[in-house]
């Protein structure tokens, strides 16, 4: 997997949220990482969160416990429920997920667990990590896949398409789950061949 | 969005207005134009842009297909919930559906034409694969239309 990497310069709020509340314990080698939806809006300079979380990601349980309790101990959020804390920045309010069941070793690992290639943004609070694809599928807000889900799940497709994405032929059956492999590869696989490059 | 101009215009042709006009088999189209790419849906004489469309497609089928195929977790009815809520039309479609559907809510107006499309192919006794037959059909016409855009 080739990453290019991205510094923000905008005045992003998304980004003055991270600065704020996580930038000193991310680490781009090792984690936590901060990745996702709430990363892509920032490259593609949207300040909007919307409904999209801040999802914070962890190499292990212990390191997630940690951030948890790092967490816990603050006075500065809205509300804290489960690893779920919410925090108001200029007004808005920024919902922080620490993601609890799936840990990586690296920020290869943790991208390639993405479903959709335009949500494969990982940032440490100084830069911004990406595949070129994540980059062209996003400013196209196109849905194709990085990997097919074993379960798939409908109501991924109401979110994104709630997002304005428009998804590639072959991710609409998949996604609903209309049990056609060869059709399904044969049309959305195509878009996972295309080199780092393109 | 692209094509406005065009709607009008394309409401008025009779060679595609029986598919314009049809509830069961939505025509679709993609339109290109100083490079960018805009498919549209036109169903029951409403051209409504593809994502808006799969907004409402979608949770249309996890409503009438779900059952036990894919049953919802509570996390997820929330957020079908939320998002039948949240969904907002902009001035574009706004115009589109003043179009056709003067006196009705455009939300509404999608709803209730998708809603008759699952439901006309719910009567048949093996719905969920007339069902599936419609999800084909319908990604196949939009892998035909990108393929073919009408340039503008």
């Amino acid at each position: 997997m080739i990453l290019q990497s991205y510094t923000p310069v905008d005045d992003n709020p998304i980004w003055e949220v991270i600065q704020l509340l996580a930038k000193p314990f991310l680490n781009m080698k090792n984690g936590p990482w901060i990745a996702g939806g709430s990363i892509r809006k920032i490259v593609t300079k949207d300040h909007d969160i919307g409904t999209s979380d801040i999802d914070i990601f962890c190499p292990s349980k212990e390191v997630m416990s940690w951030l948890m309790d790092y967490f816990d101990k603050k006075s500065i959020f809205e509300s804290k429920s489960n690893g779920i804390y919410t925090y108001k920045h200029k007004e808005v309010l920024y919902k922080i997920q620490v993601v609890k069941n799936f840990f990586y070793k690296s920020t290869e690992e943790l991208l390639n667990n993405f479903d959709f290639t335009a949500t494969m943004f990982a940032s440490d609070g100084n830069t911004i990590v990406h595949t070129q694809q994540a980059l062209i599928d996003s400013e196209l807000k196109q849905l194709a896949f990085n990997r097919i889900q074993e379960k798939p799940k409908p109501t991924r497709l109401l979110k994104y398409a709630k997002k304005g994405f428009v998804p590639i032929p072959g991710i609409i059956p998949a996604l609903l789950g209309v049990d056609a492999p060869d059709y399904i590869e044969k049309t959305s696989l195509y878009y996972n061949e295309r080199p780092d490059e393109y | 969005m692209i094509i406005n101009e065009l709607i009008e215009e394309k409401l008025l042709q009779t060679t595609s207005l029986v598919s314009i006009m049809s509830p069961l088999q939505p025509l679709v189209e993609t339109y290109e134009k100083n490079g960018g790419k805009e498919t549209i849906v036109f169903m029951s004489g409403l051209p409504i842009p593809f994502s808006i469309f799969l907004t409402f497609f979608t949770a249309a089928y996890i409503t009438f297909v779900n059952s036990s195929d894919h049953p919802l977790k509570k996390e997820d009815s929330d957020m079908l919930f939320a998002i039948w809520k949240s969904v907002e039309l902009n001035n574009d479609i706004l115009d589109m559906v003043n179009l056709s559907q003067r006196d009705k809510k455009p939300e509404y107006v999608i709803s209730s034409i998708i809603g008759k499309m699952f439901s006309a192919y719910a009567t048949s006794e093996n719905s969920n694969e007339q069902f599936k037959e419609m999800v084909y059909r319908l990604d196949q016409d939009y892998n035909t239309s990108i393929i073919s855009p009408i340039t503008l």
